[in-house]
């Protein structure tokens, strides 16, 4: 999987479990995901009960997600989508980084001088 | 002259009744002479006859059945059926050639096995390194798809070629191969869900965690062989019982440090002699020639065998499970087993997730508590019998095994040498004096 860390143990296809495949293909990587509220079920696997812990202490968008959690990003889309459909959690459609046409008015650029702190606050960190 | 004349006819008569005498006697020890010949030409015969049948025996008998009891003791071999030629040296010469041909057909057996494994040994090792990079190429792809249908399909090739992988690497290591892969110190959990990665039929694996922390793991170089050992444990539990019976597996951590894998299927059990058959194999104590492992070969315990002996972790298969099934152990010694902190080397997210530890009894603190009286209420302070220490507090206390945070850890710090020395300075020294008497 990872370099230096030798060869991969767990294969992505357990975090889905035995199931068939998804009912959604609407999520993206910056779509946000909340929780609901409503626990993890018992047919539900470790990878997604993970997902659920981890969105439970507050909202993330997928691509960080699967960041946390260690997962291909397609993997974790697939997981969120099953909880989606389970009721467990609740996908909000991203702001930005979707096609100009369907970007939710009043969402504007971020300002420049936000982005500047950003940028110096990473060159301090590096 | 008369005299002389009878003289002579007596001794004449004489010599010829002496003569006659003597031909008599010569024809009776000429007829006992040639029945004592037909007599030894016979029993000659006889003993040959005798040798030529205990040949035959040998040849018919004692050796084909020599040979069927050198590839299952269940066959008897006859001794000699003949007893009046057993201590004889021909007996011995018969023994000897029967050794010697138990001898030849067993080095042959064994130099013929030898070839048979080398050859299984060099394909399988070379499928082997193929399909890790099948699998490498199938996870990068993985990593970059977006699309839901054609991750699904990634996943099917990505299991169809672990289940490959999992046939050839059992057959390399009962070839005398090793496992073909050494691993970094690995989280238990994540042992068990690789296991079960690798069978079709995963889904009906259920592992339950019953370890206390996050941090076991197993080192690095029996990683990969217990993972294989349990792949074939659980193959074994998913074959053994019907397809809608789930396999329960349990992660435990024993108290004198040793970690075990249990695993309880409900299947339909095994007979005495596959449990003695299975006990034998999994000790690995002797090498398993190939033809005697069935046809098609039977592998996982073999190949079970050959790791406990080269690794020193144990397996059982002696148990029955609680469903009637068997239930198979596999005991990690602490020899192998580690620490890995979980920060820094996390769980992967799909190894079973830590049951909540039952709760350990603890000691109420009431209010009329001795130990909290007070030094103003005019009663001395006395030393009272502790209570039990109740093991894994210290565990509790610090949950996840962080140590505290050094303010927090400094402001514990000071309020006790605060207290200390308030109350110290609350009591007369008189009475600090006599409490020391």
């Amino acid at each position: 999987m990872s370099q230096g860390q030798g060869r991969r143990l767990v294969p992505s296809y357990l975090a889905p479990g035995g199931s068939s495949a998804p009912t959604r293909n609407s999520l993206q990587a910056l779509t946000v995901l909340i929780a609901t509220g409503l626990p993890a079920k018992s047919h539900h696997t470790p990878a997604q009960q993970r997902l659920l812990d981890l969105i439970a202490r507050g909202a993330l968008t997928v691509a960080e997600s699967a960041g946390y959690l260690r997962l291909p990003m397609g993997v974790c889309k697939m997981l969120a989508s099953q909880l989606v459909d389970d009721g467990c959690l609740m996908a909000r459609t991203p702001l930005s980084g979707i096609p100009d046409g369907i970007r939710t008015p009043g969402a504007g650029r971020p300002p420049m001088s936000l982005l500047e702190r950003v940028r110096d606050g990473l060159l301090t960190a590096l | 002259m008369t005299a002389i004349h009878e003289v002579a006819i007596a001794a004449l008569s004489a010599t010829t009744a002496g003569a006659v005498t003597a031909a008599a006697l010569v024809a009776r020890s000429r007829r006992t002479l040639s029945r004592s010949h037909a007599q030894t030409r016979a029993s000659a015969a006889a003993e040959e006859q005798r040798k030529i049948e205990a040949l035959q025996q040998l040849v018919n008998v004692r050796l084909p059945s020599q040979a069927l009891h050198l590839r299952s003791a269940h066959y008897p071999v006859p001794g000699l059926t003949d007893a009046g030629l057993s201590g004889t040296e021909f007996a011995a010469l018969l023994d000897s050639l029967q050794e010697l041909f138990a001898k030849a057909v067993l080095e042959e057996r064994q130099r013929v096995d030898a070839a048979a494994r080398a050859a299984l040994r060099g394909a399988c090792m070379e499928i082997q390194a193929k399909s890790y990079q099948l699998q490498t190429d199938l996870d990068t792809l993985q990593q970059t798809c977006e699309d839901d249908e054609t991750l699904q399909n990634y996943f099917r090739l990505d299991h169809l070629n672990e289940q490959l992988v999992r046939l050839v690497q059992k057959a390399a290591i009962v070839t005398g191969s090793w496992p073909g892969l050494v691993r970094p110190d690995t989280h238990l959990p994540d042992i068990v869900a690789g296991a079960t990665s690798r069978l079709h039929g995963f889904e009906r694996i259920s592992v339950h965690s019953k370890l206390r922390t996050d941090t076991v793991g197993v080192v690095g170089r029996a990683a990969e062989p217990i993972a294989v050992a349990c792949t074939e444990l659980l193959a074994n539990a998913l074959e053994s019982s019907r397809a809608d019976l789930s396999v329960e597996v349990t992660l435990l951590q024993t108290d004198n440090g040793a970690v075990c894998i249990q695993i309880d299927d409900a299947g339909k059990g095994m007979t005495t002699e596959e449990a003695s058959r299975a006990a034998r194999l999994l000790a690995g104590r002797q090498q398993v020639l190939l033809t005697e492992l069935g046809d098609p070969p039977a592998l996982g315990f073999a190949a079970i065998g050959q790791l406990v002996a080269d690794h020193g972790f144990q397996v059982t298969v002696d148990q029955a499970s609680p469903y009637s099934g068997v239930r198979a152990i596999i005991t990690i010694p602490p020899a192998l087993v580690t620490s890995i902190d979980p920060h820094t080397a996390p769980l992967s997210a799909m190894s079973p997730i830590p049951a909540p530890a039952p709760r350990a009894p603890r000691r109420a603190i009431t209010s009329d508590d001795p130990g909290s009286a007070s030094s103003d209420s005019g009663v001395l302070p006395q030393r009272h019998r502790r209570g039990r220490r109740v093991p894994g507090l210290e565990e509790r206390a610090v949950p996840g095994g962080h140590p505290p945070e050094p303010e927090q850890a400094r402001d514990t710090w000071d309020a006790f040498e605060q207290g200390i020395a308030a109350g110290r300075a609350a009591t007369p020294s008189d009475i600090r004096n006599e409490d020391r008497t």
